[in-house]
């Protein structure tokens, strides 16, 4: 199905409240879902027979730090009966004042179990805390790591469990980035 | 390192070999350098190559052994992370003494390529105290080879037998 064909369908059936579709050129189109519709939408791209999106391809974070603080969360689905594909995103909202509380959206691993580990990492890299996941912890970093190393304002803690993360520099070498 | 000493046969005296305990000891030591397989990253490739038919560490007594408690030698091969890092302190910790250590590659020297990246350890030696540092990303055989004759050369100058004033 063609992707102006499934817009149609899903805001036919969905309604078109709360959802933006962006189609700006500079990459493939997505549809922008508000985070409280996220799981509805979800439910039935899965279960609609003509769009039947059974494939969570990739599920991934981005930081966007210009204006506006945000972080975005970005499906990306394939339907292995019609061969077809879909972007959805999803924008949370990252206050300066605490920004775990606000950085929540609900868990697809339900829907589609692949989502699991990459839900994991996504928490991982970004803060993003996935509600509704049944093992929700660190999937690459140490469990006592501190800190999103993959949100941009990330600072490099001076030690891990007292190992410290910079080499010290020996006497005539110079080791690292020098600033020109 | 050894004196020979050796007469006819007919005059009944086959030969013996005259050294001393700490020079025998060593030999012995550093001619079976078992290492214990620690490949992290690309570098692993290369110390199979070493251990492999063209570079051949086991004509040198250098062989491959799979667990901790038969090994001598540590050749950490490769990117070493935080999250690994306690891994290979317990590994080490679980090999018998005397034990070495080599530090294969630029990022187990010093983090190398990586040394800006927040999860990878800049160096080997903040884990476990290194005994010879092989250079390149990733060294040659040759230049494995070349650093585990380098350790046969500390160990040959050892002395376990002196009491350390």
């Amino acid at each position: 199905m063609e992707t102006r064909l499934i817009l149609e369908r899903i805001t036919r059936i969905i309604g078109d409240a709360d959802l933006v579709w962006v189609d700006d050129q500079l990459g493939d189109p997505y549809l922008l879902v508000a985070k409280e519709k996220l799981l509805r939408l979800a439910i039935y791209l899965k279960g609609d027979r003509y769009l039947a999106f059974d494939t969570l391809m990739c599920l991934s974070g981005v930081h966007n730090m210009g204006d506006e603080d945000e972080i975005e969360v970005v499906y990306h689905l394939y339907s292995l009966r019609h061969h077809h594909q879909f972007i959805l995103k999803v924008k949370l909202d990252r206050p300066a004042f605490f920004p775990h509380f606000y950085l929540r959206v609900d868990s697809v691993s339900g829907i589609w179990p692949a989502a699991g580990w990459m839900e994991r990492e996504a928490y991982d890299m970004f803060g993003i805390h996935f509600v509704g996941h049944n093992d929700f912890r660190r999937l690459l970093l140490p469990p006592d790591w501190e800190g999103h190393p993959l949100q941009k304002d990330y600072q490099e803690p001076a030690a891990y469990r007292d190992i410290s993360t910079t080499r010290e520099e020996v006497e005539g070498i110079v080791v690292g980035l020098q600033e020109q | 390192m050894v004196n020979i000493y050796h007469k006819m046969p007919s005059e009944g005296f086959f030969g013996a070999v005259f050294t001393t305990v700490d020079k025998a000891l060593n030999w012995f030591r550093l001619s079976s350098v078992w290492y214990l397989l620690f490949g992290l990253a690309c570098c692993g490739i290369e110390l199979m190559q070493t251990g492999g038919p063209r570079a051949d560490i086991d004509r040198i007594g250098s062989v491959p052994r799979p667990t901790p408690r038969q090994a001598d030698l540590m050749i950490v091969a490769g990117t070493l992370t935080y999250k690994m890092a306690s891994r290979l302190r317990l590994l080490y910790d679980q090999m018998a003494e005397p034990k070495y250590v080599i530090a294969m590659g630029s990022c187990a020297n010093c983090g190398g390529l990586f040394q800006l990246s927040y999860s990878v350890v800049k160096g080997v030696d903040k884990i476990v105290p290194v005994d010879v540092y092989v250079p390149g990303c990733p060294p040659r055989p040759e230049a494995l080879t070349e650093g585990i004759l380098k350790l046969q050369e500390k160990i040959r100058q050892e002395r376990f037998l002196v009491k350390k004033a």
